[in-house]
């Protein structure tokens, strides 16, 4: 008879199989964790607590050359979502909305993805929308610091300075060109971290230092850029033209001081351009047939090989039948009679600037625009600039005709910057400087002071004295009415035609454009004003004279430069 | 012959076995305490205990160190976003663009689209009225004493008048 406290066998039995079963599933796991899986699972939990973080490296800021920043940098949010967390997708979907700029079915339709854990919604949020969605507290929706390029002038030089992309690499202008001294190096962290990814601050880390960019100083001045861009808007909306470019240069030393063009776009929203073409600066990249501007660079060579004198006298007669037989006529048809060479410039005659490049002969005249820079990038520091078209001597582009039609800006192309960069050479004495946007770089281990460089000597000191003085006749009676009184200034106008994709010329199209320097005692600016496809008036003269006068006048004031003629300043009307 | 005999010096030595006394000095050092084994092991663990406790003092002390740290680290970043924030505002208002707005409209200024030149003779150098040499007034001999003892110079207008601002034009 079995005892009433006595268990049953079996029972004890089953209970001992069980705890066996027990025992033997515990082995078996932490045999499999530690032995089996062991390598995986220790790089796993390595992985987790050390983890290696990009330290990007701050973007040094881009300043005038009045120390006023054109470029910085801010941080701004970048809102994501960590999807397993959101409890409600619809509700989070409709908070969002409306402060992040995207529809609600996109919000929620991208936060209910299967198979996805993270999704970034927007970047760079402004700092209310960072804060309303801060407040909310919603489940899952995460804000998350990123660095941010910041335009404080917004549209203002924007060709000239670029943006900065998404990835945070200087595009086009000075960001694009000076993008790896700017933009830094990126460094490393790797750390120990806590539950919220935190490094914990006394363990073991490893930190590769970030090197941050350095600070641009520029030629440009946001006073003289701020006045050629009031100019250029003035200007087209006056002539209802479709696009300009004004560039303002130092030419003793190259230095860019304005390079406007429209249309443009503000770099702060360089997301919503559609038209990439903008992006490009047209002062550096756009190409087109200088025109009449270009019988200043024609009779400096005259000047030069001794061909001519201000006082030469030519009779053009009233056309000319050039090689191929084409007849060349002045503008209007005009038969000047016997002109002096300053008169030839006066008179903006195509067939004396035509007589000019004969004389001077084909190799010498090649040789010569070849010296000005025309037909190759004049190097200034940024990206993309074109390198113009001069067909020459032997090339297959290249015929007699060129000689004649190129002596007045025909037939050849140049950038505004080759064309104005070239002009530099008859103010400053004969040299050809390189043309330059950053004159100063501020880095950890010291500043780095640009100087100006001299290219070459393109024409002696006397020619480049002649040549001003004709200029300055030139501006003093034929475009009198846009002098600047007290001042004397250089300068031509020019009126291009505008090649059809049909071949020829468009008869409805023109480029109006004047060049010139000034004070012409001792040149502190050259200025090129273009103005492309003016609706009120095809001439050069009418379409970018009152910017030019409007632009010489405020530059004068702004640097407070005398008048050679004190008097005159203080009668003009 | 006597049993006692003298020494060199003449004093009396004893001849008796010098054993006794060499027994009394190394008589057993005294004992001024003694411990149980159960007060050993208290000892023991409270010694332990005491350690341990200074070593979990020390360890949190440096993890709240390092939360600290962590939590300065996190304001100063949060100080720099705000420098960097309040630098691109400072950046906005010199702009342009606001100047003009706020010169125009808020302070009623209009454009300047006129100057003039005006030309001034200036006088010659030695038509100028000549500077008056400025003499520092007389000092006492005690100030004078506690100037020198405290390296403090004096200071004396110099003979070619204020020197030029640094950065000025001439116009």
């Amino acid at each position: 008879m079995r005892q009433p406290y006595e268990i049953p066998r079996r029972r004890i039995n089953a209970l001992l199989a069980g705890f066996l079963v027990f025992s033997l599933a515990i082995t078996w796991r932490v045999v499999s964790f530690q032995v089996v899986s062991r390598q995986a699972l220790a790089q796993e939990a390595v992985a987790f607590r050390y983890r290696e973080d990009v330290v990007p490296a701050q973007r040094g800021t881009i300043y005038d050359s009045r120390g006023r920043p054109l470029a910085t940098n801010v941080p701004a949010n970048r809102v994501s979502v960590i999807v397993n967390q959101v409890k409600a997708p619809h509700a989070t979907a409709l908070a969002l909305a409306p402060l992040i700029g995207r529809g609600a079915d996109d919000i929620e339709s991208a936060i209910t993805q299967p198979g996805k854990e993270w999704v970034v919604l927007q970047r760079r949020l402004t700092q209310e929308a960072s804060d309303r969605i801060t407040a909310m507290k919603l489940p899952g929706v995460v804000l998350d610091p990123e660095p941010r390029r910041v335009y404080p002038m917004g549209d203002f030089a924007s060709q000239d300075l670029g943006f900065v992309n998404y990835d945070y690499v200087g595009s086009y202008g000075v960001e694009g060109a000076y993008n790896t001294v700017v933009g830094g190096v990126a460094g490393k962290l790797v750390g120990e971290r806590d539950t919220s990814g935190n490094v914990i601050a006394l363990a073991q880390s490893s930190l590769n230092p970030p090197q941050d960019g350095a600070d641009l100083v520029l030629t440009v001045d946001s006073a003289v850029q701020r006045i050629v861009e009031q100019a250029l808007d003035q200007a087209l909306a006056s002539q209802q033209a479709s696009s300009g470019t004004i560039i303002v240069e130092n030419p003793q030393t190259g230095e860019i001081l304005a390079m406007a063009s429209r249309p443009s776009f503000d770099p702060n929203n360089f997301q919503d351009v559609t038209d990439a073409s903008l992006f490009n600066n047209p002062g550096i990249s756009g190409t087109y047939e200088p025109g009449s501007t270009f019988k200043t660079l024609t009779m400096a060579l005259g000047l030069e090989t001794g061909v001519v004198t201000p006082d030469t006298v030519h009779d053009g007669g009233p056309y000319r039948i050039i090689p191929g037989g084409d007849k060349v006529y002045n503008a209007l048809d005009v038969d000047f009679g016997p002109e002096t060479m300053t008169q030839v410039l006066q008179h903006s005659s195509n067939l004396g600037a035509m007589w000019v490049a004969e004389q001077v002969g084909e190799d010498r005249f090649y040789r010569g625009l070849a010296a000005f820079g025309i037909g190759r990038p004049t190097g200034v520091d940024l990206a993309g600039e074109a390198d113009g078209i001069l067909p020459l001597p032997g090339s297959a582009s290249w015929t007699e005709a060129n000689l004649y039609t190129n002596a007045f800006g025909q037939g050849l192309a140049v950038t505004p910057l080759q064309l104005l960069n070239a002009e530099c050479v008859l103010a400053n004495g004969g040299n050809l400087m390189k043309p330059y946007l950053v004159k100063q770089i501020v880095g950890p281990n010291g500043t780095q002071n640009i100087q100006p460089r001299v290219v070459r000597r393109v024409i002696s000191p006397q020619t480049s004295q002649t040549i001003t003085a004709m200029l300055t006749t030139v501006m003093d009676t034929t475009y009198k009415r846009f002098s600047v009184p007290g001042y004397e200034i250089a300068a031509k106008t020019g009126t291009a035609q505008v090649p059809s994709p049909n071949g020829g010329y468009d008869p409805n199209a023109t480029i109006g454009s004047m060049i010139g320097y000034g004070p012409t005692n001792n040149p502190q600016f050259a200025v090129l004003v273009k103005i492309d496809r003016p609706q009120e008036s095809p001439w050069g003269e009418s379409a970018a004279g009152p910017a030019f006068q409007q632009i010489f006048q405020q530059l004068f004031m702004l640097y407070g430069i005398p008048p050679t003629d004190p008097e005159a300043a203080r009668t003009a009307p | 012959m006597s049993g006692a005999t003298r020494s060199a010096r003449g004093r009396r030595i004893d001849e008796a076995p010098a054993v006794g006394r060499t027994r009394a000095a190394v008589r057993p050092a005294r004992r001024y305490f003694t411990l149980h084994g159960a007060a050993m092991v208290a000892i023991a663990a409270a010694a332990l205990t005491v350690i341990g406790m200074l070593y979990l003092i020390q360890t949190s002390h440096v993890a709240s160190l390092g939360y600290q740290l962590s939590r300065l680290q996190n304001q100063r970043d949060q100080l720099a976003i705000d420098n960097a924030r309040l630098g691109y505002q400072v950046a906005q208002f010199e702009s342009l663009d606001t100047i003009y707005q706020v010169a125009t409209q808020k302070l009623g200024m209009v454009p300047l689209t006129r100057h003039q030149f005006m030309q001034v003779q200036v006088p010659a150098n030695d038509q100028l009225p000549a500077n008056a040499p400025q003499t520092a007034p007389p000092e006492s001999g005690l100030r004078r004493v506690w100037r020198e003892l405290a390296g403090i110079g004096r200071g004396q207008a110099p003979a070619q008048g204020p020197p030029a601002l640094a950065g000025g034009s001439t116009h």
